[in-house]
């Protein structure tokens, strides 16, 4: 779609028009579930974050300025929902959550290495999986969007609308605690 | 010699702005704890679960419904004004041609007294229903605000603007036309709206006063029942 037709499309959406705004969903929808995956972790929740993305973008939409891209304020929409979402998430396993802590210091193998490639892989995304569990939402929003999607600290603190040390230091928090899962099962091989 | 930061290498691994490159050179500790991070944050699984050919569809197909019901289509204050002018306009010209009729070619006194009496039951009548639909619009707006699951309310503040143009000519209207009730929850309305308007953007705090203060009046509450009871009374006298 050229800049004038993708142009047009908006403005009919803004005034309302349902296949316009179902046309949009047709151009985001893929993008917005792979960034709502690496920000959420399991596909489940990360359909729900495409969806209420895109119910909260058609109820904003009306304040949504022509001159700004769509795809850019969209993004942050699916950040802002996925940041609620783990927020929500995190809540309910609160209690859970010092468990989760031991469990997985206590699976580390550190002294009976894995013999096959793929069930490592594996291990290791079950470990990445449950460490980016413990990341606060801001940490490990912070860490998908430096790590998964290559946004520079700057778009990263104006994503979270938080000062850019702030973002950094997210990020530093967020390699440092999957680097403590992660370094000792690659030490077992 | 300075070694490294972990917090640097970091930086560096990502492509950020972080002067390391000639000390990684020459250092061979530092060089390899940074090939140490690299394989840690290389291991990483970064696929994401592929789609299926109708994924779009099935996207649309959960949200339509929603959207439907959230969906509030909301006419400049200037072109409801122009709707209710027109209405007006006709209304008591069909009521003056009403009386011509039944009574000849010279409207009588009495004609022109049933003219002046349809003027001012119409324009109340007008007035009301507007203010019933003003009350729905504002209802979704402020239900908005108090559920708004994020610190974003930006499009419920431009509504809230719109809003409060027509709150005002609505509330004087009321107040001219003695319907005290009414003039008074669209005055209580109108601060909410103000609040609403002027909240600096992400000001989650500000928020949450907003919030209390349209709970502690039970805004909510009064709006709908004084929308009920204006679309009540509309029922009774058509």
């Amino acid at each position: 779609m050229d800049a004038l037709a993708a142009e047009a499309v908006l403005a009919r959406a803004r005034d309302g028009d349902a296949e316009a705004f179902r046309v949009l969903v047709d151009g985001h929808a893929r993008r917005a579930f792979a960034l709502a995956y690496r920000l959420m972790g399991n596909e489940q929740d990360a359909d729900d974050v495409v969806q209420e993305s895109f119910i909260r973008a058609h109820r904003r939409l009306r304040g949504f300025e022509s001159r700004a891209n769509f795809a850019t304020w969209f993004h942050r929409i699916v950040v802002n929902c996925a940041i609620d979402a783990l927020r929500t998430r995190n809540a309910r396993r609160e209690d859970a959550r010092s468990d989760e802590v031991d469990a997985v210091g206590e699976a580390m193998p550190s002294d009976s290495p894995s013999p096959e490639r793929l069930a490592r892989s594996a291990e290791i995304r079950r470990r990445v999986e449950a460490s980016l569990d413990l990341l606060t939402p801001q940490e490990r929003t912070a860490f998908a969007l430096r790590h998964y999607e290559g946004r520079s600290i700057d778009e990263i603190s104006q994503t979270l609308h938080i000062q850019e040390s702030a973002a950094k230091h997210a990020v530093f928090r967020a390699v440092r605690k999957l680097r403590a899962v992660l370094e000792p099962l690659r030490g077992t091989t | 010699m300075t070694h490294c930061s972990d917090d640097d290498l970091v930086l560096h691994y990502y492509g950020e702005p972080c002067d390391v490159v000639s000390h990684l050179r020459t250092c061979a500790e530092c060089a390899a704890r940074y090939q140490s991070l690299s394989d840690a944050l290389a291991s990483i699984p970064s696929d994401v679960p592929v789609r299926s050919a109708g994924y779009e569809a099935d996207v649309w197909r959960r949200i339509a419904p929603q959207l439907r019901v959230r969906r509030v289509w909301l006419p400049s204050p200037a072109v409801r004004w122009t709707l209710a002018a027109a209405a007006t306009v006709a209304l008591v010209a069909s009521g003056y041609f009403a009386g011509r009729l039944s009574t000849g070619s010279q409207p009588t006194r009495s004609a022109r007294t049933s003219v002046a009496d349809v003027d001012d039951q119409t324009r109340r009548r007008i007035l009301l229903l507007n203010v019933a639909e003003h009350l729905e619009r504002s209802d979704r707006v402020l239900t908005d605000v108090m559920n708004a699951p994020d610190m974003d309310i930006a499009a419920e503040q431009q509504w809230a603007t719109e809003l409060i143009a027509t709150n005002r000519l609505y509330r004087q209207d009321a107040v001219d036309a003695n319907e005290s009730s009414v003039a008074t929850v669209l005055d209580e309305l109108e601060r909410a709206l103000l609040d609403i308007v002027h909240r600096p953007a992400e000001a989650g705090a500000d928020l949450d006063s907003i919030r209390n203060r349209i709970d502690a009046a039970a805004l909510l509450f009064k709006v709908r029942v004084m929308r009920t009871e204006l679309l009540q009374g509309q029922e009774g006298t058509s």
